[in-house]
């Protein structure tokens, strides 16, 4: 039976990146923080890169071994290989021990070796009990220096990873679907424009040669931070630092990327999906800012408060799905997001040396598609050139400050902050740099920020809806899209309906492309 | 007020050095239970860390207790219209206020039960658990935002069906659930989600009916202690009146031969199965549900021989597995086994690998090793999984909706631990053909 109705799954993807970085902002002047309880030491002949966070009293043990490298690394043609590369790596068992054989040592523990790859990091991450240590590390140091890169697992990994390009990602989640193709839209040509899992075409052509080529390219000395947080003996983390130094050197730096495509004005890539019952939209633009630019703080304040991540805080949410009924719930972004597996808070990890911005609606009906996507284009608009009101900029700083006091709940979690930290080159921990951001931050500051960073009218926006054709001509045509409700609304809101309805798109034929959902990642 | 018991949690993994050991010793956490003289029963485990407070309240109304044709999804749609304010507190202001606490809010529901989820900072409690109180004791949603809302889930409905998952589900409970409520998904049937807009009245009576305090438990999990939440309860639930209605369900009969539904999925997938036995309500059977626990854990788990030979070896299939939280239900259920096929291995072949698997445990052809090593994987995934405030009070309550018993998670552990070899075959020669449904998925061609 469901275990549960209100949570969404999320991929098993994400990550990002240190040595080939843009140079990155370090903050502003800020006064001395203590970086909490990390500790921190660079990578030397003798050991890699190492962030600890030792808690005797914890109960567990957090691993989050980082690597800097992701999808935006795979060989053109061969989209997908640092992914089955990470997966083989967790999963094809040992030089010493067969997968059968590590599975069965992890199994009393209920430890599992988990790898999230996304476009510019990948991670390995486990959570032991604190008891279980002297049996687990063994295994996760060999696994890491010493994967056994077996035929059978290479065949078995390779299936999954096709099942979960095809089936999931482009069979059964259209909403993940939908901010994929977002991205592929962006950054069309470019090293991020492909889903982690990669493409058929160049998933089919991967061999094990390959893989074992990709693991000496990118999982190599030079790109790794070992990441041990809770109740380890004193000392073990650099003991494991110094035992990673064995990792081969690595062979290349990180090549740079190349900027997006610029386009002017807003413009739109159909997904055309015949199985589409509903419509997913996604809309975005890229950016240079990142966390460690000055302005993430306010830039981070204006996206919640327009739509903070599966909360009922923001404006998106309240007026299309609590005040319309539109959909399950309409959510806007300053960096690239991933959900933390059944929870509501961020996934840590995934940094990226480019980033986006983007406003995501759930699914609605394809009678309301249209005017879902020009309601969101609304709302963003009148917040990005009115701004916040000076109270609810007062209002909201209280409870999104408060809120932030949740997002680190575990070691792991706590741990994996402290690398993004580390991976933007804060001296700062994250939660404080934004309390002290917002602090001081007033609707003129806060406008000034939208103005620089969140203002750009060239967006691109991703839908995935069935009859591509007849959607298409509908945006092209400028025609009104009223809603259809099942309740009567107050005049409120039907007033701002009128507006809705008729806001122009001002695309032309060729700022509208529609892609069968056959064609989508297939090469 | 009645008296308190104290009783022991989980809590710390100490370890086993033994391989053979009764899997993981427990260093006990307190936690309390105390019931209001309303029959409002009050769950509260402090745990430092972070200075965060879980304060959740289960109803123990699920799609379970969905009981009249055309009504399924009303204890779904309730979680949403808890959202939706009294007359005393509008949803705007209810909204604000939340916001003010710095609140993570939201909820879900299940086959069994509703769980109402708020996470705050610790110095929000006190003006909490007004709040709390007020919309589980005078929700007041008019017809325009009950319609509204019925929007919001008809969005939910549409964003799980593009996932062919959800068409397996409400597959299996059609053929394994003739009279049973557990015959209809959580979410329910499109059709009736098409009509919820038109059934506001409807929806007044499914809260009566349940929203009462002997069939809700509070969880206040974290940075507390007993005595503050207590006197904060008891201010604001103690006036709190009501019984729980017990709607006619209706006792599933004995299945007495396999069943299975073939389902064509409309748009391009790899093969998939799910099979479903019929296992035991875990209020009436909690240690028959421990041992399928531990079975579906032994059988189908990584390390497995099955799983080895199909999916690693054979590569017969891309994934396998069976949940084990899926044996407590409340009422005798299924206990499940999804597995996703590669191209051209066919349903029978793994059926029958299944049942040859499950077969052989009936029979004692058990490894006292890998006995030792599922039970300690059980309990210690259980125990891993409750790191936060939240986590542990999710937990404990999914025990006690399973149950109907506080205690209901420290019983189901204690027996996890000790399943033997005898409860093993004892469970497993209930996993016949005849308790078996099974439902395909084959979808158009790539």
């Amino acid at each position: 039976m469901t275990p549960r109705i209100c949570a969404s799954l999320l991929a098993f993807i994400s990550v990002a990146a240190c040595n080939e970085m843009r140079p990155l902002h370090v903050p502003g002047p800020t006064t001395a923080h203590p970086p909490g309880n990390s500790v921190e030491s660079p990578s030397s002949s003798a050991s890699v890169a190492l962030l600890s966070r030792r808690n005797p009293d914890a109960r567990v043990v957090a691993f989050r071994i980082l690597f800097d490298t992701g999808s935006s690394e795979d060989p053109a043609g061969k989209e997908g290989l640092t992914a089955l590369t990470a997966a083989m790596t967790a999963q094809s068992g040992t030089r010493d021990m067969t997968f059968a054989e590590v599975s069965r040592t992890l199994y009393p523990m209920a430890a599992s070796f988990g790898m999230q790859v996304e476009r510019d990091q990948t991670v390995l991450t486990v959570d032991v009990a604190a008891t279980d240590l002297p049996k687990l590390y063994p295994l996760l140091r060999d696994v890491v220096l010493a994967p056994r890169l077996d035929d059978e697992s290479f065949s078995r990994l390779k299936n999954k990873q096709k099942s979960a390009l095809e089936d999931e990602l482009k069979g059964s989640d259209d909403e993940s679907l939908g901010k994929e193709a977002l991205q592929a839209f962006i950054y069309e040509d470019h090293p991020y424009g492909h889903p982690p899992a990669g493409t058929s075409a160049a998933l089919a052509s991967i061999t094990l040669a390959d893989v074992k080529a990709q693991r000496s390219r990118v999982f190599c000395k030079d790109r790794v931070t070992v990441g041990i947080a809770g109740a380890f003996p004193e000392g073990l983390d650099k003991t494991i630092a110094q035992d990673l130094a064995s990792l081969p050197a690595c062979p290349a730096t990180r090549p740079g990327l190349p900027e997006p495509r610029k386009h002017h004005g807003l413009r739109v890539l159909i997904v055309d999906k015949p199985s589409a019952d509903s419509t997913a939209v996604s809309i975005g633009f890229p950016t240079t800012m990142n966390r460690s630019s000055d302005d993430y703080p306010a830039a981070y304040f204006f996206t919640s408060y327009v739509g903070l991540h599966r909360q009922s805080a923001g404006v998106l949410y309240n007026r299309l799905r609590e005040a319309r009924g539109l959909n399950y719930g309409d959510y806007a972004y300053a960096e690239y997001f991933d959900q933390d597996g059944w929870t509501r808070f961020t996934l840590p990890d995934n940094a990226r040396r480019e980033q986006l911005v983007s406003i995501w609606l759930r699914p609605v009906k394809p009678a309301n598609g249209l005017f879902a996507l020009r309601g969101a284009l609304h709302y963003w608009r009148k917040y990005v050139e009115e701004g916040v009101p000076a109270d609810e900029i007062v209002r909201f700083r209280t409870f999104l400050s408060r809120y932030l006091s949740l997002e680190q709940q575990t070691e792991s979690r706590r741990l994996g902050f402290a690398l993004d930290d580390r991976t933007y080159r804060s001296s700062v921990p994250f939660s404080e740099r934004m309390r002290t951001g917002w602090s001081a931050l007033d609707a003129s500051k806060l406008k000034d920020v939208v103005r620089r960073d969140l203002s750009s009218g060239d967006m691109s926006i991703a839908i995935v809806a069935k009859d591509g054709a007849a959607l298409k001509k509908a945006l092209l045509s400028g025609a009104k899209s009223p809603p259809a409700y099942d309740a009567p609304k107050p005049k409120e809101i039907t007033d701002e309906d009128r507006v809705i309805e008729s806001l122009p798109l001002g695309l032309k034929d060729e700022d509208v492309k529609v892609v069968p959902v056959a064609d989508l990642f297939a090469k | 007020m009645k008296t308190a018991s104290t009783l022991f949690g989980f809590a710390l993994i100490v370890s086993s050095a033994r391989a053979d050991a009764p899997a993981p010793v427990y260093k006990p956490m307190a936690m309390t239970v105390d019931k209001l003289d309303n029959g409002l029963r009050v769950v509260v485990v402090p745990m430092t860390g972070a200075p965060t407070v879980a304060f959740y309240t289960l109803v123990m109304a699920g799609s379970r207790d969905e009981v009249e044709p055309g009504r399924s999804g009303y204890a779904h749609l309730f979680e949403h219209l808890m959202f939706r304010g009294t007359e005393k507190v509008p949803a705007a202001d209810y909204e604000k206020k939340m916001q003010s606490f710095g609140s993570d809010n939201n909820a879900f529901t299940t086959d069994d039960f509703t769980f109402y989820v708020p996470l705050i900072p610790k110095e929000s409690l006190a003006d909490l658990v007004p709040l709390e109180a007020d919309r589980f004791q005078h929700l007041s949603v008019p017809p325009a935002p009950y319609k509204d809302e019925t929007g919001a889930v008809s969005g939910e409905y549409n964003k799980d069906f593009s996932n062919p998952w959800w068409a397996m589900d409400e597959a299996i409970r059609e053929i394994a659930f003739t009279q049973h409520t557990y015959g209809h998904t959580v979410i329910g049937y499109k059709r009736d989600v098409d009509a919820m807009p038109q059934n506001h009245a409807y929806s007044k009576t499914f809260f009566s009916r349940f929203y009462v305090p002997d069939d809700c438990v509070i969880y206040a999990v974290g940075d507390v202690d007993r005595s503050t939440v207590l006197e904060l309860v008891k201010k604001y639930y103690g006036g709190w009146a009501g019984k729980r209605a017990q709607p006619m369900i209706h006792a599933e009969p004995e299945q007495t031969a396999a069943r299975r539904r073939d389902l064509n999925w409309k748009g391009p997938t790899t093969p998939r199965m799910l099979l479903g036995y019929k296992s035991p309500s875990a209020k009436d059977k909690l240690a028959d549900s421990a041992a399928l626990g531990v079975l579906a854990t032994l059988v189908f788990g990584e390390p497995s021989a099955l799983y080895q030979r199909l999916v690693v070896r054979e590569q017969k299939v891309i994934e396998l597995s069976a949940d084990p939280d899926e044996l407590l239900h409340r009422d005798a259920g299924l206990m499940r086994i999804d597995a996703k096929l590669k191209d051209g291995t066919s349903f029978e072949e793994i059926l029958g690998a299944i049942q040859t698997a499950l077969d052989a445990v009936s029979q004692g052809k058990v490894d006292d090793k890998e006995l030792a090593d599922a039970r300690n994987h059980l309990t210690s995934s259980m125990v891993l999984g409750m790191q936060t405030p939240g986590t542990v009070a999710e937990r404990l309550a999914f025990l006690t909706a399973a149950t109907g018993d506080t205690q209901g998670f420290e019983k189901y552990m204690q027996l996890a631990m000790t399943v033997s070899k005898d409860d093993l075959v004892r469970v497993a020669k209930t996993l016949t053909p005849a308790h078996r449904n099974l439902v395909t998925l084959t979808g158009a061609k790539k």
